[in-house]
Order: C-alpha cells, then sequence, then structure tokens
C-alpha cells in the first residue's frame, strides 16, 4: 500500500514539474498557440470562400461551420505530444538512454506520465481557443448531448492513442540509424485518412472505410463527431480507439524490452 | 586623374573578388560537411521529396470536390507547390543559418563569428545547411518543369521565372532573419520564432487565390506569405509589370530591413552571458 | 602609443530574476529585474609585444572585458582602442590585426579536416592564395599537426583541436592574440606543449598575447604581466614576479630533526604540524625576521635537514581575492 502511493507521488511530481516547463518561457506557450490559431484560420477563410464561389450549402450533409470545426478538432490532437517523438528519438540516437535504465522508474511510463500530464490543462485551453476563434466568427454547430460526451472521450482517447503512436515511431530508432523518414512516411500517408486537410465526410467512401481501420488515423476520430453522430456509431469509434490503446502498448512494451537487450548487448 | 578612377575601380574589382571567393568556400564547406554523412544524405533528400507529393495528392483530392478557387486549378496548385518548395529549399540548403540565429543568440555562439573580418549575418546564413532541404529542390524544379508544360507557359514567362524565384528567396530570407533576430531582445523565443515562420509558410501552400480583401494584404505586406509563392504563380499565368515591381520593393525592403534589425540587435548581444542559457 | 587601451570601461547586464516560489502560471507575472555590473571602469594600457595575463575567480569579469575588447559585446559605458580601432564600432576592421581563441568555443568545423577550415580562414582574412601557403607551412611545422592535418576534426584529441584553433587564429599574422582559457581541459603534457608555442609565438613575431585562464601554470610560464580582476573591478595590476615579491610574506620552514621531539615551542611562528622527528612552520616575514627563526632553531636543536619554500602563485592569488573581498 506504502509502496504504491510513493509510486503515485513520484508521477505526480513529474506531471506538476512537466505542467511548471510549460508556462516557464510564456513566449513559447503563446507561440504555440498562435500557430494553432493560424492554422484553423486558414481552414476558415479557404473553405467557406469555395462554397460560397460553388454555390454549396453542404456536402454530403455536412455544412461548412461543421467542415471547419472538425478541422480544428482534428489540429486539437496534433498539438499532444508533439515533442515525445522528438524526445525519445533522440534520447536513443544519442545512447543517452543508457543512463535512464538503472533509474528507479521505467523510462516509457515517464515519457507517457510526462505526456499525459500536460494533457487537462492543453485541452482547456485549447478549447476556450475554439470556442473563442471559431465561436465568433462561425458560430457553434449544434451538438446533441451524445456527441458532446462522444466528444469527451473520443478526445481523451485519441490524445492516448496519438502518444502511443508517437512512442512506437520514436522506438524504431534502435533499429534505424535515424527514423525520421518513417515518421514522415506515417504522418503523411495519415493526412488522407484522418482529415488533417480534407474532412473525411466530405471524401469518398473508401477513405472512410480505410480511417476506421488504419491505427494511425484512429487518435483523430473526433473529426468525424459530425459524420458519425448515433450512439452506436460513436461507441463503435471508442472500441476501436481501446482496441488500438491495448495493441499498442502491448507492441511497445515488447519491442522497447527487444531494443534495450540490444543496447545493452551492444553497448550502444 | 583617370589613372586615379582606375586604380579605385580595380581595388574594388579585388575586393569583390575577395568577398565572392569567400562566399564559394564557405558555401562549399558548408554542403562538404554535410556530405561526410553520405548514406543518410541520401535518405533524407529522396525521402523529403516524396514526402512533398503528399501536398500534390491533398491537393488532388481537394480539386476533385471544388474543381477552382477563384480561377486556380489543380495544375497551379502544383506549380505553387513547386515555387514554395523550390524557394524553402534552395534557401534552406546554402543558408539554414537562418533559421539557426535565435539560437546562436540564445547560446552565445555569435562569438566565433564577431571575431572575423566579415559580416557576421552573412557568416552566419552559410554556417548551415539542412540536408533534407535539397530534397525540397529537387521536388520543386520538378514540379516547376511540369508546371511549365501542363501550364503552357510562353517562352517569355519561362525565362522570367528565375528573376521571380531570386527575387522569391530574397523576400524569404529577410522575413526568416527579422523573425529570428526577435531574440536579441527576447530571449528563449524560439517557438515565438517558429510561429512567425508558419505564418509565412503555412498560408504559401495554401490555394493563394482564396486570399482576398484584408487577409490578401497582410499576407503581402505584413507577412509575406504570397510573395513567396502565390503572386509570382499569378504573374506566370497573366503577365502583370505591377505585381513584378512589388516583388522586387519588398525583396529590397525585407533584405534591408534585416539587415537594419540584426545590427540593431548586435549591440544588445549579450554572449550568452546571463540570458537564461543553461 | 600603447596597441590596448581601455578607458572607465564597463558592462552592466539586465538579469530578470525568478521569486523563489513562482511556478507555473505565476512565473508568467512575478519577474524582478537586477543591474549587475560586471566590468566596473577599468582603465588599462597594453603595449606591442606585451604578454598579458587577465585572472580572477569565477564571474569576475574577464571573459566579458575580452569579449568587448574584440568587438563581441557592446560596452555600457567607456572606451577602448585595440590595434587603433574602436572594437565595437570598426569591428571588421579590427578584426585583420587581431585573433582569437576561446578554449570553450570551436571556430573551426567539427565534421571536416582543420585543413578546410583553414582554406576558409584563408578567404575570410583575404590572404593571397601564395601568402597563405607560406604562413600556414610555416605555422604547421612550429604547432607540429602535419599528421591529423586532413583528419575530421572529431577524431583529434583535445589538446590537437586547440592547436589548430590558435593555427586559425594565426593565419593573417595578427598583432594581437586574445586567448580565453586556452588550455582548459588539457592535460599536463598538451598544457606545457601549448605554452611553448605561445611562447616562441611571443619571440618570433613579437606577437602582443592577451590570456584569461584559471591555470596560474598558464600565467607563470606566459605573461610576463598579471591584472587581477574581481567582481568586474580591477585589484592588482603589475609585473608577475613582483606578485610573489610584494604579497609572499609569508614563508614555510620544514625541518627535521635528529633526536625525538619534546615539547616544540617557538614565538611569533605559526605551527602547521608537530610530528615525531619533524615540524612544518609558517612565518610572517614582517612580524618575524626569517633569519632569526633559523637561527633558533639551528641553536636549540640538533637537525638533520631542513626546507624553506615560499606559498604557490595560486594560493597568492586566492589570498589576494580573500583580501579583496574582506
Amino acid at each position: 500500500m506504502n509502496n504504491w502511493y510513493k509510486k503515485l507521488k513520484k508521477y505526480q511530481e513529474i506531471i506538476r514539474i512537466s505542467n511548471n516547463e510549460m508556462f516557464a518561457s510564456p513566449g513559447n506557450f503563446i507561440g504555440r498557440i498562435v500557430i494553432f490559431c493560424l492554422r484553423i484560420s486558414l481552414f476558415g477563410i479557404i473553405y467557406p470562400y469555395v462554397f460560397k464561389s460553388s454555390n454549396l450549402t453542404s456536402i454530403n450533409g455536412i455544412s461548412v461551420i461543421q467542415i471547419v470545426w472538425s478541422l480544428a478538432l482534428v489540429q486539437i490532437i496534433y498539438q499532444f505530444s508533439r515533442k515525445t517523438y522528438q524526445d525519445i528519438r533522440d534520447e536513443i540516437m544519442s545512447g543517452q538512454i543508457e543512463t535512464k535504465l538503472n533509474k528507479p522508474y521505467s523510462f516509457l511510463n515517464f515519457v507517457f506520465v510526462d505526456a499525459m500530464g500536460k494533457m487537462p490543462i492543453q485541452a482547456i485551453i485549447y478549447a476556450v481557443t475554439i470556442v473563442l476563434l471559431l465561436g465568433t466568427v462561425f458560430g457553434i454547430p449544434h451538438f446533441t448531448f451524445v456527441q458532446i460526451i462522444g466528444l469527451i472521450i473520443l478526445f481523451i482517447l485519441g490524445v492516448i492513442l496519438f502518444t502511443l503512436n508517437m512512442i512506437l515511431l520514436a522506438i524504431c530508432a534502435f533499429w534505424m540509424e535515424n527514423p525520421d523518414p518513417v515518421y514522415w512516411i506515417i504522418g503523411k500517408l495519415s493526412w488522407f485518412v484522418n482529415g488533417t486537410f480534407i474532412p473525411l465526410a466530405i471524401l469518398p467512401a473508401s477513405f472512410r472505410t480505410i480511417a476506421t481501420y488504419f491505427p494511425f488515423s484512429a487518435p483523430f476520430f473526433l473529426g468525424r463527431i459530425f459524420e458519425i453522430s448515433t450512439l452506436t456509431g460513436i461507441s463503435q469509434l471508442i472500441i476501436i480507439q481501446l482496441i488500438w490503446i491495448v495493441v499498442f502498448a502491448f507492441i511497445i512494451k515488447y519491442l522497447y524490452r527487444l531494443g534495450i537487450k540490444k543496447v545493452s548487448i551492444n553497448g550502444g | 586623374m583617370v589613372l586615379k578612377k582606375y586604380r579605385l575601380t580595380e581595388a574594388k574589382m579585388k575586393e569583390f573578388k575577395n568577398q565572392i571567393r569567400w562566399l564559394l568556400e564557405l558555401i562549399k564547406l558548408n554542403i562538404k560537411s554535410n556530405l561526410e554523412y553520405r548514406t543518410s544524405f541520401w535518405m533524407q533528400v529522396v525521402g523529403m521529396a516524396i514526402n512533398n507529393c503528399a501536398f500534390l495528392v491533398v491537393w488532388y483530392l481537394f480539386f476533385q470536390i471544388f474543381h477552382s478557387v477563384n480561377g486556380w486549378k489543380y495544375q497551379d496548385m502544383i506549380g505553387l507547390n513547386g515555387f514554395v518548395s523550390a524557394v524553402f529549399g534552395l534557401c534552406f540548403f546554402v543558408a539554414y543559418g537562418m533559421r539557426r540565429i535565435s539560437k546562436y543568440i540564445t547560446f552565445g555562439q555569435l562569438d566565433a563569428y564577431l571575431v572575423l573580418p566579415k559580416s557576421p549575418l552573412i557568416q552566419i546564413l552559410f554556417a548551415e545547411s539542412y540536408v533534407s532541404a535539397l530534397g525540397d529542390l529537387l521536388f520543386g524544379i520538378i514540379s516547376l518543369v511540369i508546371y511549365c508544360f501542363i501550364a503552357h507557359l510562353s517562352l517569355g514567362t519561362i525565362i522570367l521565372l528565375p528573376i521571380l524565384f531570386i527575387l522569391a528567396c530574397c523576400t524569404f530570407t529577410g522575413f526568416n532573419i527579422v523573425g529570428e533576430a526577435i531574440a536579441f531582445w527576447i530571449p528563449n523565443s524560439n517557438e515565438l520564432t517558429d510561429a512567425l515562420f508558419e505564418f509565412m509558410l503555412g498560408p504559401s501552400l495554401y490555394p493563394n487565390s482564396a486570399f482576398t480583401g484584408a487577409i490578401r494584404i497582410i499576407f503581402t505586406f505584413i507577412i509575406p506569405a504570397i510573395v513567396v509563392g502565390g503572386m509570382p504563380v499569378n504573374i506566370l499565368l497573366k503577365m502583370n509589370p505591377w505585381q513584378i515591381i512589388l516583388m522586387i520593393c519588398l525583396s529590397i525592403f525585407w533584405l534591408l530591413l534585416a539587415k537594419f534589425i540584426f545590427d540593431q540587435g548586435l549591440k544588445r548581444y549579450e554572449s550568452g552571458n546571463l540570458t537564461g542559457a543553461h | 602609443m600603447p596597441q590596448i587601451i581601455l578607458e572607465n570601461l564597463t558592462k552592466e547586464f539586465h538579469l530578470k530574476i525568478k521569486k523563489p516560489g513562482a511556478h507555473g502560471w505565476k512565473s508568467l507575472f512575478q519577474n524582478e529585474k537586477k543591474i549587475i555590473s560586471a566590468v566596473d571602469q577599468i582603465s588599462f594600457t597594453v603595449d606591442k609585444g606585451e604578454t598579458v595575463a587577465l585572472i580572477g575567480p569565477n564571474g569576475a569579469g574577464k571573459s566579458t572585458i575580452i569579449k568587448m575588447l574584440t568587438g563581441i559585446l557592446f560596452p555600457t559605458s567607456g572606451t577602448a582602442s585595440v590595434a587603433g580601432f574602436s572594437p565595437w564600432q570598426e569591428r571588421q576592421k579590427m578584426a585583420f590585426k587581431i585573433g582569437t581563441v576561446f578554449g570553450q568555443k570551436s571556430q573551426l568545423s567539427f565534421h571536416l579536416p582543420a585543413i578546410d577550415s583553414f582554406r576558409l580562414f584563408g578567404r575570410i582574412y583575404e590572404l593571397d592564395d601564395a601568402v597563405y601557403e607560406k604562413r600556414l607551412q610555416e605555422l604547421v611545422t612550429i604547432f607540429n599537426v602535419q599528421e591529423f592535418l586532413g583528419q575530421p576534426l572529431r577524431k583529434l584529441s583535445l589538446g590537437q583541436r586547440m592547436r589548430c584553433e590558435i593555427i586559425a587564429s594565426l593565419l593573417h599574422n595578427p598583432e594581437i592574440i586574445f586567448l580565453d582559457e586556452p588550455t582548459i581541459g588539457l592535460d599536463v603534457v598538451a598544457k606545457r606543449e601549448l605554452r611553448d608555442v605561445l611562447r616562441s609565438l611571443n619571440k618570433q613575431w613579437n606577437t602582443t598575447i592577451f590570456l584569461t585562464s584559471h591555470d596560474t601554470g598558464d600565467i607563470e610560464a606566459l605573461c610576463k604581466r598579471t591584472i587581477i580582476i574581481n567582481y568586474g573591478k580591477m585589484i592588482y595590476d603589475d609585473l608577475t614576479q613582483n606578485l610573489q615579491r610584494k604579497y609572499i610574506t609569508i614563508k614555510r620552514i620544514y625541518v627535521r630533526f635528529e633526536d625525538k621531539l619534546e615539547g616544540f615551542q617557538m614565538q611569533d611562528v605559526t605551527i602547521l604540524n608537530i610530528g615525531r622527528y619533524g615540524v612544518s612552520l609558517e612565518v610572517d616575514t614582517s612580524k618575524r625576521n626569517i633569519r632569526s627563526v633559523l637561527e633558533e632553531i639551528i641553536r636549540k636543536y640538533s637537525i638533520v635537514d631542513i626546507n624553506i619554500e615560499d606559498p604557490s602563485l595560486e594560493e597568492i592569488i586566492s589570498n589576494i581575492y580573500q583580501k579583496a573581498n574582506e
């Protein structure tokens, strides 16, 4: 019991420090939010423009406001764990990871807790930013109660899954000189099926099918909240996310153990 | 009298020759030091070129749905992405130092350049190279060649292309330097600087014809996002002398502003002493 | 006319101080500003061919002075002239006349052989190819670096790297060379080699040497003159040998006796240590004549061996720092 408490304390401290880090340099924090606003503003310029000039009010039953909102929701996920990939990759590539092996905590847990610790405050800040920016310009689209609850769950699971995605790609560094090309290609392939630039709702049906089963697009399911709005539909997405979280967690644990063995045998 | 004038120009010629020989040596050295690691070099270059094709696919899908944006068709997006990638690629491949200035300032790395009898700004610009940018450059050039064919550009406009390209590179460089030099005043501001860079590069890759009214003015005169891609492509499409003049003026303006701000900042440079660099 | 002139040179830094306990959100707003005088009204001159050491404890302002003299930092007030130029107003013109070596910051490309970087420096200093080749040959011979000239810098030892750094800063035959902690991190042999080379440099070309160092060995071996800085103020400026003469008021005497010692006592002398067959004493020569001490010892005891030592330069300097702090 006491042991558990101490462990919890340790990770609580990690969370506290990672939150303090976020505000340590206010310029950087503001910079990040400004970039976020820029990205959603660009969607807010382009889509209304093409809708107007093509005399469209909706595509596949999705209105322009819903399109901009879903693109913004997808962007939120990208804001999390942005450094997780780089940190782990550099740790492995530089051989620094060896020094972490004899510490009384798991390096992977540390990275994961660090990323999760930042989630609540960031989530609130980005939610407020979206509501202020898009709400004042376009208005807030209609959400049912099911959609709101679904959105929150899809968001939390999405961030967890995205962090796991990043950790998996980063630990490829155990076997590759530089895992960046893999990271790029997976990242770009995801673009087409996770709704980064074009919401899945207005793409052909085949894209939506791929999106449902492609593990690297699952973190971004909250962007499909207007396309899939029923209780059963949302539940399905949540279940898919849960399955991927379990699968990724196991793969990462397994690969990490293999990688560590490789490091300790070869001496880096 | 004539002799004196002649001597003056001879001295100037020598001075000029010295500067050129130095610049060439600087760029050569920079690229050479990246070639030291050959395998990862080509992997990054090719990886980046493929990576950029993703943009073309995104816009292909977009134009399948919306067909045209204020007169721009899908082919123009090939031209735009090609142009911006080439500008980005050339600038970052030979002069990635422009994106490292703030780090040099924060960590006191300007010292080594300040004690030498050459412009520290130019030394820093060419001191580093971003390997994968060569991939962007290759992708950009190939896209532009394809664009010249599918858009049926006339020979006259094709000759104009390199000039527009150089002007865009100047604006791109000037704006980057200004953004990075903020670090002289606000230490540890790299994410703010990144935000400014994103403000230029982000919008430059979108169908620029959708930027109208106040947004167009902001992205032309305050943040030159349109100047590094959309405007040159527009000139290629519809010859417009006023836009060419505007591009010339803006490139001169950004270069001069960059030099001015950098020189002002140098007076505040603290050599990493107490700027909170760890 | 002196080659380096400083007049009331002053540099202040503005420091943001985080209030203790201000974390997270609070740290966004609760910062205090504080002004620190890193260099405070310093004046001195250096003539051509002099070898000067600028020393002081960490954070005393040594590096700040050298950085102002080489044009890296702008001063808050005061003036300076180096080789006839104002360092911060005519930086580039001055740069042709000076060479700089910063022990902790490399000027050479880490990934390339030194020879590649040297060629770049040749272009930077606008040397004609023939002049460059001749000068490079000279320096390569003096510094004995032929063997590893073609190897990437990252594969060289720290001492080899430092020699290459110095060659790079000497290619244009500067009148003055500024060195900031040149021997930091070097082993004993590498340090000695470097000092030898710098000394011959000063002899051969009458190059002025101006260095900062932590290592008193550098100062003893290289610098005729020493300037000591503490808290941004100058507290000593004289010949290095006078440093010893002026401040050595203490002598140490180590005596070994023939017979077992019982109850050793002496007036006006500090007894550092008493053993069964020997003592170590410290004599303050301003209080008691060393001769009378020796006479007393010889008179009272039968001795086997006697040693008289001066304290090391290092001790002297730390004494000076302490006095300045009091």
